[in-house]
């Protein structure tokens, strides 16, 4: 398909032109980070050359979404909620958030159970990528069979030169929505650069899985990590292929609803169980819990590793933890035995 | 806009809801506007209860319980002295007017004076006005 | 700087210690972070200066529980939180070797943090080693909560609920902070649930007023709750507002004096009844 070309100038125009077709989404500063929220002319859009501090998660996957509603009268009747049908672009996601987008489809889509809330979500909404002109420090998307310009998983992509952006569509979903006066075709094409790898690599198959006495409980190299870890969570909320949820039924005065909240495995009530038995009680469990998930269960469960190499984990961690450089290091160790 | 206040009284077993109880026998008439919760002991609220009775949307809370002395577990009450004092002040930074809490002592043989608080308090919340512009009704509105 | 790691290396060399909780500069980032030192380790990375903003007394009490004797290197701030926590006797006395040094402040996103405005000592109040000079710090103000105080109630609640809304249930605040460790946070609870764990309104305040509720009369003002929080939710606002209100009904400042209780957990029974209605 060819690239059509928007000069700089016509950006606003553009962006009110596509809020008139569907529910807009784009990359706004609010409250001291750059986030995806729904456009609003009245605020500056921030296309960062990179990361966007707050993931896409919550588009697809919000911090709290009903399921159904019920009346607490009579709580046998569930009427479960109606998925959203109408029409959303997304614009502005870069390689590693929509790269987890689509690890997170193996979770609610192409798994035992679909769940129609969040496949009504990806159906409804175009993405309109943008490739990266840059990688920030802890950016190691190319460590995770990912580039800053990988257009995998996007409907159009458009990359930023110095006086324009440059569109392609991928595919008949995004070629519909670039259809603008906006847009002219153009034998412009944008620079392909090299990125460079080997920040933190990982080699999943050299971690061992779950039986392997190296990483039985009490290791103690697990524990020295957990020493200097708070479980706090805050890497699983940032991290854009964490999905764990848990489910609550809420009422007042006379309405119930049955929502999903995010929930954390760092939480230590996250596996207590009636009765009180709780597997990951101790911090060092959790912590290798997090660490082995996303590259040895998501694989056993999901068949593909998840983390995607954005970085985020590192930079959220309020007491320094690397996870990215212990990963590489833990599995690093593995392979040398 | 609900026009009687929604109270949430937490009382004492051994003294306060004993008092209500004398109330009701004694026939002495007060507002059905109290919404009795009993406690084993006024030293056992945690005032996180009172804060979920106000995002639930209550417009106030009354906590009674022994006067000092005659607590039935000894000590409980000074407890509740303390702990109820600050959490009136937390309230206030958020914009829930200390007004809205009404926290008492009523013995068991206290009938007329629970009737009597229940009827100020009630008196008092209308002449205040519903939660509506305060936390209360618009947190649960969200 | 010499003096510390000199003391660090003597008491790790000589047994009296096992391991020294520090920080650390990585050598690779230059990135400064917690660091648990152990016996034979390169000193020469320890680190104390104004990006060393980590409250260390958060990762004590785990490191402390496996290991037979434990040093720590301690802010103020961070030896206020130790002194309310010997006193709920989370932690022994004994197992402990502190060493406290003098802190200037310390910065956050390259400025001085705002907490170290409001510094009551500059040393911990505990210690074993005192480096540094120990200052006569002006009283606790709380000045930060004129600007809530100057509101109208429904203005006030219009600032909160912005902020509530904005919070994830993260509970990095609950974390970070030494001085929440219930095994079972009241968050946590279901039967009854006192605090939704979703997101709404209702429940987000829920959390928020629970949280600074529960650390009346606790609270060292380490400042790393806020630090943490990935909305930057002001949450020393609301610390603050319990701690004026210990102040001012029990004349208590939490963490200065290792001889006083925290109030909230102290019998009185000469309390004034003028206390019902907020008021000493």
């Amino acid at each position: 398909m060819p690239w059509k070309k928007l000069a700089k100038s016509d950006l606003p125009a553009f962006l009110a032109e596509l809020s008139t077709r569907a529910e807009l989404i784009v990359p706004q500063e609010k409250s001291g980070k750059v986030r995806f929220l729904p456009f609003d002319a009245a605020q500056p859009v921030n296309f960062p050359s990179s990361l966007v501090d707050v993931s896409l998660k919550s588009v697809f996957f919000p911090k709290r979404r009903p399921v159904a509603t019920f009346d607490p009268a009579d709580r046998t009747k569930l009427e479960p909620a109606a998925p959203e049908t109408s029409p959303r672009i997304l614009l502005g996601a870069h390689p590693c958030d929509v790269a987890a987008v689509n690890y997170v489809d193996r979770v609610f889509i192409h798994s035992s159970f679909k769940d129609p809330l969040y496949e009504a979500e990806r159906n409804r909404t175009t993405i309109i990528g943008m490739a990266c002109s840059e990688m920030k420090p802890e950016c190691h998307c190319t460590d995770r069979d990912l580039s800053p310009d990988d257009e995998r998983g996007m409907d159009a992509v458009f990359y930023e030169t110095s006086d324009a952006y440059l569109f392609r569509a991928l595919n008949d979903k995004g070629a519909a929505i670039l259809k603008s006066s906006l847009l002219k075709e153009t034998s412009e094409e944008p620079q392909k650069k090299d990125w460079p790898g080997g920040k933190y690599p990982v080699d999943p198959s050299s971690l061992p899985s779950a039986d392997d006495s190296l990483l039985s409980p009490p290791s103690s190299l697990f524990q020295d990590i957990a020493d200097l870890c708070l479980t706090c969570g805050a890497c699983t909320f940032a991290c854009p292929t964490c999905t764990c949820f848990l489910i609550s039924d809420e009422q007042h005065e006379g309405r119930g609803e049955r929502v999903t909240a995010w929930d954390s495995c760092q939480f230590s009530g996250y596996s207590r169980m009636t009765g009180g038995h709780n597997p990951r009680k101790t911090r060092a469990a959790r912590v290798r819990n997090r660490m082995l998930d996303k590259f040895v269960y998501t694989v056993e469960k999901y068949g593909a590793t998840s983390c995607v190499g954005c970085g985020r984990c590192a930079i959220i961690c309020p007491v320094g933890r690397h996870f990215p450089k212990e990963i590489a290091e833990l599995s690093a160790k593995a392979k040398g035995r | 806009m609900r026009e009687e206040p929604k109270i949430l009284g937490l009382l004492c077993k051994w003294c306060s809801y004993a008092g209500a109880d004398l109330a009701g026998t004694s026939r002495f008439a007060y507002p059905p506007n109290v919404q009795i919760v009993q406690v084993p002991c006024s030293g056992r609220i945690d005032p996180v209860m009172i804060f979920r009775a106000f995002t639930e949307g209550y417009d106030g809370v009354l906590v009674s319980g022994c006067h000092p002395g005659d607590c039935h577990y000894g000590t409980g009450n000074y407890f509740a002295r303390r702990k109820l004092a600050v959490a009136r002040r937390l309230l206030e930074t958020v914009g829930i007017s200390p007004d809205r809490m009404y926290f008492t002592w009523v013995s068991a043989a206290e009938g007329r004076k629970f009737s009597a608080v229940c009827s100020e308090f009630t008196e008092r919340l209308k002449q205040l006005g519903g939660t509506e512009k305060t936390a209360a009704r618009e947190a649960v509105s969200r | 700087m010499k003096e510390l790691r000199a003391r660090a290396g003597e008491a790790l060399a000589n047994g009296a210690i096992d391991v020294l909780l520090c920080w650390r500069t990585e050598p690779e980032t230059g990135r400064v972070k917690p660091h648990v030192f152990r016996k034979g380790d390169d000193l020469e990375q320890m680190v104390f200066d104004d990006r060393c903003v980590h409250n260390l007394v958060t990762f004590l009490p785990e490191v402390a529980g496996h290991n037979k004797k434990t040093g720590a290197v301690l802010k103020g701030c961070d030896g206020r939180a130790l002194v309310t926590l010997l006193a709920e006797k989370r932690l022994k006395r004994d197992n402990l070797y502190l060493v406290t040094v003098a802190c200037d402040g310390v910065k956050v996103d390259g400025r001085t943090a705002a907490k170290c405005a409001d510094c009551v000592t500059n040393v911990s109040p505990v210690a074993d080693v005192v480096i540094g000079e120990k200052k006569t710090m002006k009283p606790a103000e709380y000045k930060q909560l004129e600007y809530i105080e100057e509101m109208k109630p429904e203005e006030r609640w219009q600032f909160f609920a912005q902020q509530f809304e904005r919070c994830a249930r993260c509970y990095s605040c609950r974390q970070v902070c030494p001085m929440c460790y219930c095994e079972t946070c009241i968050a946590e609870q279901v039967g009854p649930a006192w605090i939704d764990p979703s997101t709404k309104l209702s429940a987000n305040t829920m959390w928020q007023l629970s949280r600074a509720y529960h650390l009346a009369g606790r609270c060292a003002d380490c400042g790393e709750c806020e630090r943490a929080c990935p909305e930057r939710i002001p949450l020393r606002l609301l610390n603050a507002a319990m701690q004026k209100a210990v102040k001012d009904l029990f004349h208590v400042v939490p963490g200065t004096d290792p001889d006083v209780q925290p109030p909230l957990s102290v019998l009185a029974q000469d309390d004034p009844d003028s206390l019902l209605e907020g008021k000493r």
